[in-house]
């Protein structure tokens, strides 16, 4: 019997519980927020399976849990994963905050107690590591990789966009971070009906990324803007709710240099949710090949492309491929 | 008494903070305004580098069983 702990039911925590409570081999699904009221409203429509139950971040975890998901704001989920690597459970987590992201990798202990830890586990990061993985398996060296998200999934998402945007970016370039200065908006094509979005270099996931290619020269992350800082262009997704990611990945195929771009367009919670789902259950052995490689990673570094996405298009998420000529 | 400047273009007139003077002195400075603005959004805009604008082709969903 697989019991699964659900921290954090906001936009992207909902929709996880949603899509854990459905996972074949998930017995018990226990959810735990601070606000108690908003858990056992979620748990009274999710059916037997789920319980809500008093757990805040920094509890020790309680007994006869073999997964953990969080999907809590910036920096919160850090005392949920020390917690659950004392206990010896897996767990994922949804943190995009670079600062966030640094401070689990720099969690020693997971490896030594054997517990796999998946960090960013969302749209991007997340969705978009597997994509760039997908990618770059489909040539013979990767050289660069651009990934870049538009969209958000909640109040906590936009404040780590705002911050992000904001601070002084940097990106791995020639083995080594660069700071990038006064970096201007970017034009990034996304799949349709998403489409062109100006998008500016953030630090992001960009160190899960350079963990999982460590060979590759040139790794950077882009993300668009929240929609109150354009109110006279309204266009589809200016609100975030629909997200978009995109992983651009150029290498050698043979003699020549070639570039495979994969994409997704999805409401950014329900992509973040269903990515965040999908680990955990495969954390715990359920719905697929378990994840079992102690220590702390993205999902690049954790999953195989191909069942992944097939399991998330078996869930809705659905992925596309650019074909054209895009230029460097 | 409201002076509102010459009647016929003949005849001098000092016109100094006459009603009409003060309606083309605050247009003139709304038109700055609005040129400086239009200015700074122009380099601002500029200050970015373009994008990677697709030249031909389209998005495919991606399919079982290769997601190729």
């Amino acid at each position: 019997m697989t019991t699964a702990l659900l921290v954090g039911i906001g936009a992207v925590g909902e929709r996880a519980a949603r899509q854990l409570v459905e996972t074949e081999g998930v017995e018990k699904l226990l959810l735990a927020d601070r606000d108690r009221k908003r858990a056992q409203r979620l748990t009274s429509s999710l059916g037997e399976r789920a319980e809500s139950i008093g757990f805040a971040p920094g509890d020790p975890l309680p007994a006869g849990i073999d997964v953990v998901a969080c999907a809590l704001g910036a920096g919160v989920d850090l005392a949920v994963v020390e917690g659950a690597i004392a206990a010896g459970v897996p767990c994922a987590s949804v943190d995009d905050d670079h600062e966030a992201l640094d401070a689990l990798l720099a969690l020693r202990g997971a490896a030594a107690a054997g517990v796999t830890v998946a960090v960013g586990c969302g749209l991007a990061p997340g969705l978009v590591d597997v994509l760039a993985r997908h990618a770059a398996d489909g040539l013979d060296a990767a050289e660069e990789i651009r990934v870049a998200r538009s969209g958000w999934a909640g109040p906590a998402s936009v404040a780590t966009v705002r911050r992000e945007r904001h601070g002084t970016p940097s990106e791995w370039d020639g083995g080594a971070w660069r700071t990038v200065r006064q970096a201007g908006d970017e034009l990034v094509w996304f799949p349709d009906p998403i489409g062109g979005r100006d998008c500016t270099v953030i630090t992001g996931g960009a160190a899960l990324l350079v963990r999982a290619f460590p060979d590759t020269g040139r790794i950077s992350v882009r993300r668009g803007e929240p929609e109150s800082h354009r109110p006279f262009r309204r266009r589809f997704g200016d609100d975030g709710e629909w997200g978009a990611a995109r992983a651009e990945v150029w290498g050698r195929r043979g003699a020549t240099r070639d570039v495979i771009v994969y994409g997704v367009v999805e409401r950014t919670a329900v992509a973040a949710g269903t990515v965040l789902a999908v680990t955990a259950a495969r954390l715990a052995g359920c719905g697929g090949e378990r994840i079992d490689r102690p220590g702390v990673h993205g999902l690049a570094s954790l999953v195989a492309p191909v069942p992944f996405l097939a399991e998330l298009a078996r869930r809705g998420v659905r992925t596309a491929v650019f074909e054209g000529a895009p230029i460097a | 008494m409201l002076h509102l400047g010459p009647i016929c273009p003949g005849i001098a007139c000092t016109g100094v903070g006459t009603l009409p003077d003060v309606k083309v002195k605050t247009f003139r400075r709304v038109l700055f305004a609005v040129g400086v603005a239009g200015l700074v959004g122009a380099l601002a805009k500029l200050r970015g580098k373009g994008g990677v604008p697709p030249t031909s082709g389209g998005w495919r969903e991606l399919e079982a069983p290769g997601f190729r």
